[in-house]
């Protein structure tokens, strides 16, 4: 879905909710949350999240729920679950869990056809200089996501601070570790956002948020890296074998490993809701990530960048 | 089908007729218009509040008007200068009554409002609306 189009339907919508809304007045306030209160949402719309895996295919978002309940310390929104252990006027430390969802991209993963070639990697130093049979031309290895091991599900768990810097700015930081040592790794998670409630439309709140993800090199190479446990098949024609006098398969699948290192991903997001009723909003929101180098040189991602963008209307059951 | 809850309802005995000047009359056949009672008290909010209210109005000529909880009639006379009436009503959160005619022309309004023993708490997110997008 193009982001432009997506706007011309928001903006359509907000426009007509304008014209039929006779002025009224609706609370708007989505940064405090009542305790002990079930918060339920559904979001119905039309979108989707890039998929960057080479052949992975985008996931599409048409029915979204939202689950969010607050007691004074304890707290679940939308899977983190966690424990507030300080909080005063401007600041709130707090202990988390949630399943890390780096793998969601692996399991809508189904490459067919992915190249892989010794002789770009010849060229950048992968081949041993020791081997003077090194390919000049371009050879093909078939990954195979049957022969790809299969990445796993992790649970990570770490801190959380935010800061409430003032009602329209608020910072977040986070550091996680995998609980269940499926990457024996570390990711973290910075940003910033800004909140913004033009005063000419009343029910219109807008949200920029500036921030990166950063995940450790364990991390990466878990989820992107090709090593042993990666069966990387392959055929080579008579005519191949001629040229390059290559017939050792170990080689060649070695050659083709990839270690992923630490990546600093940063990313824009931008959201635009408009309350159309106390229970009803028309929404839209786009998210631009900018994978970094250790995640994005990986022979199986095939983009620099994922993209999530939605628009819709979302009921809240409970306000 | 009605809920049986324990809800406190207290009523407020206060002020509890709405003059012209606190029912806010739009159109001047109307010389009074009262809802009792005013305030509606549950235990927590989102408690749904049961009560019998009583409505009175009182016109200078007859006439068919109806009174209407969001949008939606619940009681109607006809032909009268004046009514009172006591009407089973729901409300889960402060609601706007009107006293509308035919035309939908609303001659009077007022709002019944709820109040909560137990005050709603509220925290600070720790996550953005829909950040899961």
């Amino acid at each position: 879905m193009k982001i432009p189009i997506l706007l011309l339907l928001f903006c359509s919508l907000t426009t007509f909710a304008e014209q039929t809304n006779n002025n009224t007045t609706i609370d708007t306030d989505e940064s405090l949350i009542t305790v002990g209160q079930l918060h339920f949402s559904v979001a119905m719309g039309i979108g989707e999240k890039t998929n960057p895996l080479v052949g992975g295919k985008n996931i599409p978002l048409y029915l979204v729920p939202s689950f969010q309940y607050y007691r004074d310390n304890f707290y679940f929104d939308n899977g983190d679950l966690g424990y507030t252990f300080f909080e005063n006027d401007q600041f709130v430390v707090s202990a988390l869990t949630r399943v890390n969802n780096e793998n969601s991209y692996f399991s809508r993963w189904h490459p067919q056809n992915v190249f892989l070639s010794s002789a770009a990697d010849a060229a950048q130093g992968i081949i041993s200089p020791d081997n003077p049979a090194a390919p000049t031309e371009k050879i093909d290895i078939d990954i195979d996501i049957e022969n790809i091991s299969k990445r796993k599900w992790a649970l990570d768990a770490g801190m959380q601070v935010n800061w409430f810097a003032s009602d329209n700015l608020s910072f977040l930081g986070q550091l996680m570790h995998d609980v269940n040592s499926i990457y024996d790794g570390y990711n973290g998670n910075f940003k910033m956002l800004y909140r913004y409630k033009p005063k000419t439309i009343e029910n219109l709140s807008i949200q920029t948020t500036l921030g990166f993800d950063w995940s450790s090199s364990a991390m990466v190479d878990y989820y992107y890296g090709l090593d042993e446990k990666d069966y990387l098949d392959y055929e080579l024609d008579e005519q191949d074998k001629r040229d390059h006098k290559i017939d050792e398969k170990e080689k060649l699948v070695g050659d083709n490993f990839y270690q992923g290192h630490s990546s600093i991903s940063p990313y824009f997001k931008f959201y635009a809701g408009y309350h159309l009723s106390k229970n009803w909003k028309a929404f839209f929101s786009v998210n631009y990530k900018h994978l970094g180098s250790g995640i994005k040189d990986s022979p199986i991602v095939d983009k620099d960048y994922t993209l999530t963008s939605f628009i819709g209307v979302s009921y809240v059951f409970t306000r | 089908m009605y809920l049986h809850v324990k809800w406190i309802i207290i009523i407020s005995f206060l002020s509890i007729t709405a003059s012209p000047a606190n029912a806010n009359i739009i159109n001047t056949k109307l010389s009074f218009f009262s809802i009792k009672p005013l305030t509606c008290v549950v235990q927590k909010i989102g408690d749904t509040c049961q009560l019998m209210a009583t409505v009175r109005w009182k016109a200078d000529i007859p006439a068919n008007l109806c009174l209407v909880q969001d949008e939606t009639k619940i009681y109607c006379w006809k032909n009268k200068k004046m009514g009172t009436q006591v009407i089973p009503i729901e409300l889960k959160d402060t609601t706007n009554f009107t006293l509308i005619d035919d035309g939908n022309t609303v001659f009077a309004s007022q709002k019944v409002n709820i109040n909560a023993i137990q005050p709603t708490k509220t925290r600070r997110r720790l996550r953005s609306a829909w950040s899961i997008f």
